[in-house]
């Protein structure tokens, strides 16, 4: 994840607005460190609270959320103005090689939604 | 109940000496006396040895599994009396009554907040690293992965659990829980060696060690059972240490979809079966505002209570040790075990002391608390 270094500001606010109850979880610093890019590791022994699923789903969702905002900036930039949010969202899903199952297609739209409204 | 139950349990974990004050009590002789003497040296030393063996293991698991392979993350000491709570710690953690004194754990407890540096992988985890029994000489250590929000009630939750964690080994109740397969296994031996050999006394003292055994590998041993009953416990010493407004906006992330993260070593039906229990837990405490956390009480008693009485019956069987007997069970029990236990102490103490310079490394110039010496 390259490019989210650059861009963590709205990453975080995107991941924060669209995955509220994972983000009150990790806490905001996890949560910036997520935008940055920061890889995490499984520590042995003693007693622990894993939040590697939390960790994993929204790495993964920043990844998508960086992919869509590049999306966002080009179509805007080729087409001389902003797309439509439902527009946005049909392109975005269009780019998604892999089914999405109702669950996926929720985080996806969350994810469009939130950053159509913030551009 | 929990008084009997407790009860039940301490009894049985001194099996031996209830063993040795039975045949006393038939042999009324000073070689008697000696031998429940002994019995108590024996329990004694064989429940040391089991912190000793468990508190080396977590020094090596912190060390080895968290300072070492995380060396490049930044380290931020906090100070667990600045975290907003109902009560004062040192009122809510286990003080057990058992043979090691009180703890003090709120003192010897430190929390982190672990951040990665550019480039450095981070852990994935809240970790906490606790010695069991109450030992001033060693730390508990608690690794959050940011600083808990006052005002997020998970937050605050997953903190105070991992906290709770060590409370837990403090009590000398949980100790005595861990240490209960080897002082059965140990109680079995010494039985087998203080009776009058025929087939009724070796068939009880068998009879014991199938019941014990069982016990222990259906409720003791370090399994998803145990394991389960630990963050149980801990989740009922974090809600009763939780604000209102924190139990408050707890539930609200509850009610927007909210679960707790469990560790991947357990299985699906255990996460599910802690997500009800704490979803309990959560309504006792709200219906109950002086709400305290549960003492641990005994797993399985009806096997402590079968294990008991079979102890008491063997003990009718117990002879008369000769003074022969009892000057080698007392070079073997007082020289050698506790040579052993000393040096596997000042082992622990030097990785104390590691732990403690490493920390001081890893944080930068902050001090440690308090330097451990070498007089133990």
């Amino acid at each position: 994840m390259t490019s989210s270094d650059s861009t963590p500001a709205p990453i975080v606010a995107v991941l924060q607005e669209a995955f509220p109850v994972e983000a009150e979880l990790l806490g905001d610093e996890v949560v910036e460190d997520i935008a940055a890019g920061h890889a995490f590791g499984r520590a042995e022994g003693g007693s622990s609270i894993d939040l590697g699923t939390t960790l994993a789903a929204l790495t993964v969702a920043a990844q998508f959320a960086v992919a869509a905002l590049e999306l966002y900036t080009l179509l805007k930039k080729n087409d001389k103005e902003a797309p439509t949010c439902a527009v946005f969202e049909s392109i975005v899903e269009e780019r998604v090689e892999t089914s999405l199952d109702s669950v996926q297609r929720t985080r996806v739209t969350r994810i469009c939604h939130r950053i159509y409204s913030r551009q | 109940m929990l008084i009997l139950r407790s009860g039940v349990q301490l009894l049985l974990g001194m099996a031996l000496v209830v063993f040795s004050l039975i045949v006393w009590v038939r042999h009324p002789t000073l070689q008697a006396c000696m031998s429940a003497l002994l019995a108590f040296l024996f329990q004694a030393w064989v429940v040391t040895l089991v912190a000793g063996i468990h508190n080396g293991r977590h020094q090596y698991d912190l060390l080895s599994g968290y300072l070492l392979r995380y060396p490049c993350c930044r380290f931020r000491e906090i100070q667990l009396q600045d975290l907003p709570t109902r009560l004062p710690f040192s009122s809510v953690f286990h003080v057990g009554l058992g043979s090691l004194g009180l703890s003090k754990v709120s003192d010897t407890l430190r929390v982190f907040v672990v951040r990665p540096r550019q480039e450095c992988e981070a852990p994935q985890q809240i970790k906490s690293y606790f010695p069991l029994g109450a030992d001033d000489h060693l730390g508990s250590y608690v690794f959050l992965k940011s600083s808990p929000k006052a005002t997020s009630g998970i937050q605050m939750f997953t903190t105070l659990h991992e906290v709770g964690h060590a409370s837990l080994g403090s009590s000398s109740d949980a100790l005595l829980m861990m240490a209960m397969p080897a002082l059965c296994g140990a109680g079995a031996l010494w039985m087998l060696l203080a009776v009058e050999l025929s087939w009724m006394s070796v068939g009880l003292v068998a009879s014991f060690a199938v019941v014990s055994w069982t016990w222990s590998r259906r409720h003791l041993s370090p399994g998803e059972a145990l394991n389960l009953r630990k963050e149980l416990v801990a989740d009922a010493f974090a809600l009763q240490l939780m604000r209102d407004s924190d139990i408050a906006s707890l539930c609200r992330w509850i009610d927007r979809g909210g679960r707790l993260p469990y560790d991947q070593e357990y299985g699906g039906r255990a996460a599910a079966h802690r997500h009800r229990t704490f979803l309990k837990l959560v309504d006792e405490r709200l219906a109950n505002p002086r709400y305290r956390s549960p003492r641990l009480a005994l797993p399985g008693p009806w096997y402590a209570v079968v294990a008991l009485a079979l102890v008491a019956i063997t003990a009718w069987w117990g002879r008369e040790p000769g003074w022969a007997e009892l000057l080698v069970k007392a070079t073997l029990l007082v020289l050698a075990p506790w040579l052993i236990t000393l040096t596997q102490r000042k082992i622990v103490m030097r990785q104390e002391l590691q732990i403690r310079r490493f920390l001081v490394d890893l944080c930068g110039d902050r001090p440690p608390a308090a330097e451990p010496t070498d007089q133990f």
